[in-house]
């Protein structure tokens, strides 16, 4: 800014380095855009009809549709092009409009049956859904603005792309299902059901994937042999196994579709004359693999509810696996098939997920006019590939070259391995001589050489354990309430370390630990290797062990404080529930890597007054 | 009961809509493309379908450039002005047969990926054909099954021709590639030459029993395109018999003149098959290898060489006035030199490119004469074509019979000058590689003709 407060395009020209230094903020004084509106309607119809004989029917229709329009504009002031050429002057300013609509129908038809026969006690249902959506969008690019006063597309000088941007997919989906559950005497309850879907999106041989699903529970409370009592209020032991399917996988995926050629005609003739329309040519695009299935998901669960001490406190516990296999992925074929240029899909993956959740709350303390509240989840879960495909084979190749920024932790889909791990080289720490860092290659000696073969699985990003805990304490009008996230057990990576310490290039911004702790002679205990102008260009530090880092996290989410006014008839006021709440986000957080954020997205605190009320 | 009678009704509704009315609901429209039930239901449908064979094979890097005046025919030693690195990695390690150089890897994958994409092409059509034969018209069902088997056999019979190995008739039964006759997304047999050339042979024995000998289709590869290039692979087998009767079939069928004057240098009378290029295309692609700096070319001491010297003539219509300039004059000013065939600026010219030509037939029948000594045959069928190339008729004459051999060799080199044919000459024959004519840079050591099987 200028002495006057005004938003300067240019922060330093010329730079150390001799170039300009353009300041972001000013494209937040011109007209820069970049919004999105949309505009949604929606119908759902329902008729039940209760007939005899425990016989219900129910029918649902819903129409939904969603246009969205996104804006998003660049002036030509904007500094991404300030490095323009004279002559490029008339092509700066870039305006993306965007269309998109979304619309769906749904229709599901269903019969319920009920029956109680003394103590045993018959529910059945059985329904058809059908469903079909529809998404279209389209985009226009136009450039060539000359004021970054106005922000609209009319402004524009010509299309940047030669014809729109447009997309579409449509899906259709049919579903019957059949479910009977049968109680007795409100201790034993049974369930099947059955589905089976059609999907559009399969292949033409797969069109209809079925599944099904049982459960058992077991309410002990209910058993005659258990006493009522004054410790166990409800003691409820249930568990469930299924196999289900995705019905969201693109409806593409299953065809064989062809494009016209749109820039040549094929003119066997040798003649220029009445060609008009003729010779136009197809070619395939994507070739449908017709055994393509929906993948499915096989799920168990163990679970135990359990009410205490008349109510005031609540358990839940359960146990749970859940096995995906031919999950959908694309396919490798051999080069001679033709299908190097296609999309070909197939159900080749297979992923497998098991854990364990619990919440527990109570009322710690109770009277007349308080009233403290404890509560505490957690969830455990880990995951593990099963099944990969050449496809992905490739994905790691090419995660593993040179092609990736080494300096970051690339992804690699590894058959026993979970699915969201930190892939780097086992680093030995810093050579006390050199100050070069040593690894620890995969035949188990030392090297001084950053191989990406030498990766191993150096953590998961998903905690062991993460969840909330939460307190509320009232006491007469007021409210105090505190929620806590936490998290542990997991890792993440000091991406600022790499980047801003040991790969920084001292032109630009740097962490603060940039300058200490480096190594040199008579600094051999550094944890950081040498100072250099530019170290990701000199002695690049490539993803590495020594920046994995243990990610446990205790954060206060959020911390409030209300007043509820009790009444205001006393002074003829016609309100009620009327309340006062303040209350503060993101306030405060231990534990975690040392890491810069809100680089990408603003990290933000809030404070919010909020006061409510209703008319009577 | 109403119970009874809800069951009669909905069950048996909801079991009709799950098997009847469910397949034709499931069938949602595709992306922004046009779903191959829908391309399939007329006979435009499939001539489309064809016609987008034609539109890929005449892509730059099959027969739109490299499989002709591009990688090919450096490798034909048809150009010979600018073998220098300045040319670029791509030519300049073509010409030493250097096919492990990156560039030069990229174009062969490349022949490789494509040709195969566009015989998936031609299988996802003729998986259909036969199960949509009432949606087609008798004629247009035999032109475009024909068609369609014709480049599938073309198709794979240069890329045996290509990727095959060295002294290819010693080496039949040497595994290269496999033939896909059918759409397959797993492994498949690498087979043998023999075997692929049964396989071709039956495709195109197939594809002409109903192609028509009416028609003359130069534009695509109807009954004298697929005789022509079944001549062409019997005598690559060795099987001068077939290959003899072949292009006997063709020569006698008396449907394609010879020329009788240089005024049309593309010799579009004499095509039995020939891939059309749109026009904006064509010059780009021409372009961009035959008036960039440096670009290829032959010399007037290559032209000498390749047409005059030993036996040729200075008014053979394939050189007389045919080479130009870049900038479209006759005077060798600039080193650079072209055919008019491949770079004219004259907008009459039609845009095709040569895939079989007539002359090829009298080639191969003078070779199987001549393979059993009988050299009057052999000489009286090249001085036909000589003659209209305006040499004086019985411009050969006693020659022995390995003279004969290197008058055919010499009039692959002319005849399909910037067409790489005579790539395929050279690997047939297995002259040596080290000493070709023309050669301008040494080949690397150990080079081969055969080019490496991508991975």
């Amino acid at each position: 800014m200028d002495a006057y407060g005004r938003v300067q395009k240019v922060l330093e020209a010329p730079t150390v380095k001799g170039d300009t230094a353009y300041n972001p903020e000013y494209n937040a004084v011109i007209s820069t855009r970049n919004t999105s509106s949309y505009y949604q309607l929606g119908n759902n119809s329902t008729i039940a009809l209760k007939l005899q004989g425990g016989f219900s029917v129910t029918g649902r229709f819903s129409i939904a549709k969603t246009s969205e329009q996104t804006d998003l504009y660049f002036p030509p002031g904007h500094i991404m092009f300030a490095g323009y050429a004279v002559e490029d002057y008339f092509k700066r300013g870039n305006y993306k409009l965007t269309n998109s609509a979304f619309t769906s129908y749904e229709g599901n038809l269903n019969v319920n049956w009920n029956k109680q026969l003394g103590l045993h006690m018959i529910y059945a249902t059985a329904g058809v859904l059908g469903m079909s959506t529809k998404s279209e969008s389209v985009q226009s690019e136009v450039g060539g603005f000359v004021s970054d006063q106005f922000s609209d597309i009319s402004f524009g000088s010509s299309y940047t792309n030669s014809a729109p941007v447009t997309g579409k997919i449509d899906t259709r989906l049919l579903s019957g299902f059949a479910n009977v559950t049968y109680s007795y005497d409100n201790r034993y309850q049974a369930e099947v059901g059955f589905t089976r879907d059609g999907n559009s999106g399969s292949g033409s041989d797969k069109l209809y994937s079925n599944y099904y699903g049982g459960a058992i529970s077991w309410n002990l409370h209910n058993e005659h042999f258990f006493k009522p009592n004054s410790i166990i209020t409800q003691l409820r032991i249930k568990a469930s196994t299924g196999v289900v399917g995705s019905r969201f996988f693109p409806s593409y995926l299953g065809n064989t579709s062809y494009n016209y050629f749109n820039d040549r005609q094929y003119i066997s003739g040798y003649t220029s004359l009445s060609t008009l329309g003729a010779g136009v040519g197809t070619y395939l695009l994507e070739v449908a693999n017709p055994e393509l299935e929906s993948p499915r998901y096989s799920k168990q669960n163990l679970g135990i509810d359990l009410v205490m001490f008349k109510s005031r406190l609540f358990l839940k516990a359960s146990v749970f696996t859940e096995t995906g296999d031919k999950l959908v992925l694309p396919q490798t074929s051999p080069r001679y098939t033709g299908f190097t240029a296609f999309s070909l899909y197939g159900n080749t993956g297979g992923i497998s997920n098991k854990g364990m959740e619990f919440s527990a709350s109570g009322i710690l303390l109770q009277g007349k006019q308080f009233k403290w509240n404890l509560g505490v989840n957690g969830l455990h879960t880990s995951n593990e590939i099963n099944a990969i495909s050449g496809y992905v084979e490739k994905v790691n190749a090419i995660n593993n070259s040179t092609d990736k920024d080494q300096t970051r932790p690339q992804p690699l889909y590894v058959v026993g391995q979970p699915l969201n791990a930190i892939w780097a080289v086992p680093s030995l720490g810093l050579d006390r001589n050199t100050g070069n860092e040593l690894f620890k290659t995969q035949n188990g000696s030392t090297s001084s050489v950053w191989n990406s073969a030498d990766k191993i699985m150096a953590g998961t990003t998903t905690p062991k354990w993460s969840g909330i805990t939460w307190t509320s304490f009232n006491f007469k009008q007021f409210t105090l309430g505190m929620y806590a996230g936490y998290r542990y057990g997991g890792y993440a990576y000091n991406q600022t370390l790499a980047d801003k310490v040991e790969n920084a290039d001292l032109f630009y911004n740097v962490d603060a630990r940039a300058a200490s702790n480096r190594w040199s002679a008579s600094n051999p205990e550094a944890q950081f290797k040498a100072l250099s102008l530019n170290g990701k260009l000199t002695n690049p530090t490539y993803v590495t062990t020594r920046f994995v880092e243990k990610d446990d996290v205790l954060s206060l989410a959020s911390i409030s404080l209300g007043y509820s006014i009790p009444d205001f008839s006393k002074w003829k006021i016609p309100l009620k529930n009327t309340s006062i709440i303040c209350y503060a986000n993101n306030l405060w957080q231990t534990g975690g890597p040392a890491m810069e954020k809100g680089t990408a997205y603003p990290f933000s605190r809030s404070f919010v007054l909020k006061l409510t009320t209703s008319i009577k | 009961m109403f119970n009874r009678k809800l069951y009669k009704f909905i069950l048996p509704v909801a079991l009709l809509l799950f098997t009847a009315g469910c397949k034709k609901f499931l069938d949602a429209p595709s992306r922004y493309q046009i779903k191959a039930d829908d391309v399939f239901t007329s006979e435009q449908g499939f001539q489309q379908a064809l016609d987008g064979v034609y539109l890929q094979i005449g892509a730059p890097g099959l027969y739109g450039k490299e499989l002709q005046y591009g990688f090919l025919s450096v490798l034909a030693h048809s150009w010979d002005t600018t073998i220098r690195p300045q040319i670029g990695d791509l030519y300049y390690q073509a010409a030493r047969y250097n096919y492990a150089h990156p560039a030069v890897k990229t174009v062969i994958g490349n022949i490789w990926d494509s040709s195969y994409s566009a015989i998936l092409n031609i299988n996802v059509a003729l998986g259909k054909i036969d199960e949509k034969k009432d949606v087609l018209s008798v004629d247009g069902y035999n032109a475009i099954k024909s068609e369609l088997l014709g480049l599938r056999a073309y198709l794979h019979f240069d890329l045996l021709r290509m990727f095959g190995p060295d002294n290819p008739a010693s080496n039949l039964s040497v595994a290269v590639m496999p033939y896909m006759d059918k759409v397959s997304t797993g492994t498949s047999t690498y087979l043998p030459a023999n075997d692929i050339i049964d396989r071709c042979i039956n495709d195109l024995k197939a594809a002409k029993a109903i192609a028509s000998q009416n028609k003359i289709t130069r534009g695509r590869i109807g009954y004298w395109g697929l005789t022509g290039l079944l001549a062409r692979i019997y005598l690559y087998k060795a099987d001068y018999t077939n290959a003899a009767a072949n292009a006997g079939e063709v020569i006698n069928s008396g449907k394609f003149p010879l020329a009788t004057s240089s005024a049309d240098f593309q010799y579009l009378n004499e095509l039995l098959f020939s891939v059309y290029i749109s026009a904006p295309h064509l010059t780009q692609y021409e372009k961009s290898i035959l008036n960039s700096t440096p670009s290829l070319g032959l010399s007037v001491n290559g032209q000498n060489i390749v047409f005059v010297a030993a036996g040729g003539s200075l008014n053979d219509w394939r050189k007389l006035s045919q080479f130009i300039t870049t900038n479209g004059t006759t005077t060798p000013a600039a080193a650079v030199m072209l055919t008019k065939k491949l770079y004219f600026q004259n907008s009459s010219m039609a845009n095709v490119l040569p895939m079989i030509r007539f002359t090829e037939m009298y080639y191969i029948a003078a070779e199987c004469a001549n393979v059993n000594k009988d050299t009057t045959t052999a000489m009286s069928l090249l001085n036909k074509v000589r003659q209209a190339r305006n040499f004086p008729a019985n411009s050969l004459t006693n020659l022995s019979q390995a003279a004969v051999q290197t008058e055919i060799q010499k009039e692959y080199m002319k005849e399909f000058l910037g067409e790489g044919q005579a790539f395929f000459y050279f690997k047939r024959m297995n002259l040596d590689i080290n000493n070709l004519p023309l050669t301008k840079v040494s080949p690397v050591p150990g080079a081969v003709y055969a080019f490496p099987v991508p991975e």
